[in-house]
């Protein structure tokens, strides 16, 4: 090991340099892979809408002066059922994956008051129509969907289906059928009992960063009341699904063209795009992320390659002593992979400590999550075969020196 | 000077695979962080030069509700939440004693509103247009240059007269000639009299208005109307921060933005020294507190006062992954540093013989370290004149990417000045420790190893 150690601390310049580079493209890595993964959650997350090819989304119906009432949506909805080839309907406040209206709650467990912020989508027949999978309970009565709400209806008391990762958070004992979510602190808070639960929704509403709470929704039955921008959702059972979505489209606007708001014209399409719409951004910013994560890799492989190979070529003399008095290829090979090792290990604990450095410091500024401590040995790991990979071509052509260097005139 | 230069070009022309390596490096590095420091620099610029410093936007809390604290449920359309306050607004009647007060040395109601407009002979239409409803002070207050007619002032304003001020657009479009004063724009069922056109107005970030979404492209409003008239005319601002809770037992309108009873006009005045700031702070609290109806609700008095730049700041106008982009870029450039220092002291050290050789025929240790720093500093400016079609390249992917503020992202002559010297500081910077190695060599020794 001395014989390593010794030239390595002898001169300094090199190795020093490797050093602080590997240290610092670790501490990078380490938080761009975190980002990175941040934004994927998004992208990779269940949505739990099933069958999302025969799901048209009807929305930015936007009524002139005051909302329609709850009765003249359910003519729309009765009309909509009606057409050949569609298979559920329903009304809806707001949707997954569509912005416009977003409705959040800042919800506890009755009892326990445990708390969660969860998305509210209000529909009056949302479970078929977005074909959402029940893992208990069961969906809404009949007389249940057609609650009618005074004002939007996320305060009103009632039933309510919740997510599975909504009722985990707020029911940790496993029993969240019958169990009571109010909807805020306030004493007059809405009360709702959980009468299924569902296996994934998204929510409506991405933060700048992934939420542990993607996956946190509820649904209410019935039809808000004085809400400007109902949502139609309409599942289809045809393979034809542009005569549908005319069909659709022909039924609005000869139920409510006279009353649209003008210059704002609703729109009829297909979930799949407004799901890809919705998560745009957030796969821009992967593409960056991994952009610079693989450029700051690469930079690093050529920066230690470089300085290694300068390294070896600077002690091509030492190396044929040493192969003179006996020492086999594969020591020499050995030799300068080990030192390599030495010095990116060395550069990935700094790296390690300036990654955690860095990620406390952006949740102080940034309201960034803690880097969970996973990625420290991934980095570090990452790093260590970036280090044997460059010190690869350069440690070959030491084993290559020939012996007879040592005896050229000095 | 100039010996030293040709010998640092030729060492340049040496090693031509590494000197490609670190000119891309240094580039890389540079473009990357240029790309995201021209995006921060545009969103994080003053709005209004020279004016911005003296305006303010004032707050008084008269919402007749229950404040609403802790946990709740809240609903937001188009991505405008309607969270308390959220936008510091007021109610009608506030606006008005404000400005009848005419304590401040300028006072403008703002609040953005959507019409049609109709031209006056009904040929033409723009649907959805964005109108500013404010008062007679806004145009001097936020500098808006007129460029034909005239604004309106304040005995039309108090009077309700219909009157409008145009932007260039707006009348090409309705009326195919910029020269639209004395025709009319119909908005709902009244005809506003044009008085006057100006160019185009928008601040970036549309500080005054920021319920619209911080940053525009589009332009932003292109006609000005006085606030009383266009309510007048049935038009009501978008979303407001908040309502008086209904009388008991009545039932809610489902009307969440009227000013009568919402809290929905910004209200913006203009304070040039900081003993009227004092005063003009002082006569808000006094207001806020002979507000005895809030009692009722639980409520403290409330009263405000925000500079432009603490607004901005307090509504997180700049996104927080802009600032963060910039760290990432940043720290990347400095591995690159790390990088290219590290090439570069290797190609220094590679020709020991040679310098020890110079050493020897008397060249000063000096000497050796300006033209190693030289040769480092012209790797990096090669690098920074590549770096500016690769700056380019990133901002054009940067506009590409649908946000509000991207199409923004724009080099101006002061970014690319800055480029240049930040190539010119990261070469000097790079290439002291490597030249100063270099200058180190000790003449003899290199002559008789190797």
């Amino acid at each position: 090991m001395r014989h390593i150690v010794k030239p390595l601390l002898r001169h300094r310049l090199m190795p020093l340099l490797v050093v602080l580079q590997v240290a610092l493209a670790c501490a990078i890595a380490c938080n761009a892979f975190f980002l990175l993964q941040q934004r994927l959650v998004p992208i990779l997350t269940p949505d739990g809408v099933g069958e999302p090819d025969q799901l048209i989304v009807a929305w930015q119906i936007a009524s002139r002066g005051q909302p329609w009432p709850q009765s003249r949506l359910q003519e729309v909805e009765v009309a909509l059922r009606a057409l050949p080839g569609v298979a559920a309907v329903s009304i809806a406040g707001s949707f997954p994956m569509e912005t416009t209206a977003q409705m959040n709650g800042n919800v506890l467990a009755d009892g326990t008051g445990i708390r969660g912020d969860s998305a509210v989508y209000i529909g009056d027949n949302l479970v078929d129509t977005l074909d959402l999978k029940l893992v208990a309970g069961r969906d809404f009565s009949a007389s249940e969907k057609a609650t009618q709400y005074k004002d939007v209806g996320i305060n009103a008391n009632g039933p309510a289906i919740i997510t599975r990762a909504l009722a985990e958070q707020l029911f940790p004992d496993g029993q969240a059928l019958g169990k009571v979510v109010r909807i805020g602190d306030a004493a007059d808070a809405g009360r709702r009992t959980v009468v299924g639960v569902v296996e994934h929704l998204m929510r409506n509403q991405l933060g700048q960063d992934d939420r542990d709470d993607i996956d946190y929704s509820m649904l209410f039955p019935g039809i808000p009341g004085m809400f400007p921008v109902p949502v139609f959702g309409v599942r289809t059972n045809t393979t034809n699904i542009e005569r549908v979505r005319k069909g659709i489209k022909a039924t609005i606007e000869h139920q409510l063209g006279n009353e649209l708001v003008q210059g704002f014209e609703p729109q009829y399409e297909m979930y799949g795009h407004l799901r890809d719409r919705m998560l745009a951004r957030s796969k821009a910013a992967v593409w960056l992320l991994a952009g610079v994560s693989v450029v700051v890799l690469v930079v690093t492989l050529a920066g230690i390659m470089g300085l290694t190979s300068y390294w070896v070529q600077q002690r091509t003399r030492q190396i044929g002593v040493r192969r003179a008095l006996g020492a086999q290829r594969s020591h020499i090979l050995h030799a300068v992979q080990i030192e390599n090792l030495l010095v990116v290990g060395t550069g990935v604990l700094l790296g390690l400590l300036a990654a955690y450095a860095i990620n406390l410091w952006l949740m102080r500024h940034y309201e960034l999550a803690r880097l969970p401590w996973i990625y420290l040995p991934l980095g570090a790991v990452l790093m260590l075969v970036l280090g044997q990979l460059a010190v690869l071509g350069p440690a070959r052509r030491a084993a290559r020196v020939p012996p007879v260097v040592a005896t050229r005139a000095v | 000077m100039s010996y030293n230069f040709e010998l640092a070009l030729r060492g340049l022309r040496r090693f031509p695979k590494s000197t490609l390596l670190v000119v891309l490096t240094v580039a890389l590095g540079l473009s990357a962080c240029m790309t995201t420091l021209v995006l921060l620099h545009v969103l994080s610029a003053d709005p209004l030069p020279g004016r911005s410093q003296h305006l303010y936007l004032a707050w008084v809390d008269t919402v007749l509700a229950k404040p609403n604290n802790g946990a709740s449920a809240d609903m937001a359309l188009n991505g405008i939440t309607t969270n308390p306050n959220a936008y510091r607004r007021i109610k009608l009647a506030d606006a008005q004693a404000l400005l009848s007060s005419r304590r401040a040395a300028g006072q403008a109601v703002v609040a953005s509103m959507t019409a049609n407009e109709t031209s006056d002979d009904g040929k033409h239409t723009e649907s959805l247009q964005g109108i500013l409803a404010t008062s007679a002070d806004f145009m001097p207050m936020f500098g808006v240059a007129l460029r034909e007619g005239r604004n309106w002032n304040a005995a039309e304003e108090a009077a309700r007269v219909p009157v409008a001020v145009i932007d260039t657009d707006l009348a090409q479009k309705l009326f195919g000639s910029i020269h639209a004063v004395g025709r009319s724009v119909r908005l709902n069922k009244t005809l506003f009299r044009v008085i006057g056109v100006i160019e185009p107005y928008v601040t970036q970030p549309r500080f005054y208005s920021l319920n619209w979404g911080a940053f525009s492209s589009d332009g932003g409003e292109n006609l000005y109307a006085p606030y009383l008239a266009a309510l007048d005319a049935g038009l009501s601002p978008t979303d407001s921060d908040g309502c008086d809770a209904p009388a008991e037992g009545a039932k809610n309108d489902g009307d969440f933005s009227n000013p009568v009873h919402c809290s929905s006009l910004g209200f913006w005045v203009q304070l040039d020294t900081p003993k009227q700031v004092a005063d003009y702070s002082e006569y808000l609290t006094h207001y806020a507190e002979q507000q005895k109806a809030l009692a009722g609700f639980g409520k403290k008095p409330q009263a405000q006062l925000f500079g432009v730049a603490e607004w901005l700041k307090l509504k997180d106008v700049v996104p927080q992954s802009v600032r963060l982009n910039v760290w990432l870029a940043g720290s990347f450039l400095l591995l690159c540093m790390f990088n290219v220092a590290g090439l570069l002291a290797a190609r220094f050290l590679h020709r020991s013989a040679e310098i020890g050789i110079r050493r020897a025929l008397g060249a000063p240790r000096l000497s050796v370290f300006v033209q190693h720093v030289l040769e480092a500093g012209a790797v990096c400016l090669v690098g920074g004149v590549l770096a500016l079609p690769l700056t380019l390249l990133g901002l054009w992917i940067l506009r590409h990417q649908g946000n509000e503020f991207s199409g923004l992202a724009r080099l101006d002559p002061l970014m690319f000045g800055a480029l240049f010297a930040l190539a010119l500081l990261v070469g000097v910077l790079v290439g002291v420790v490597p030249a100063w190695r270099a200058s180190a060599v000790e003449p003899g020794l290199q002559i008789k190893s190797d």
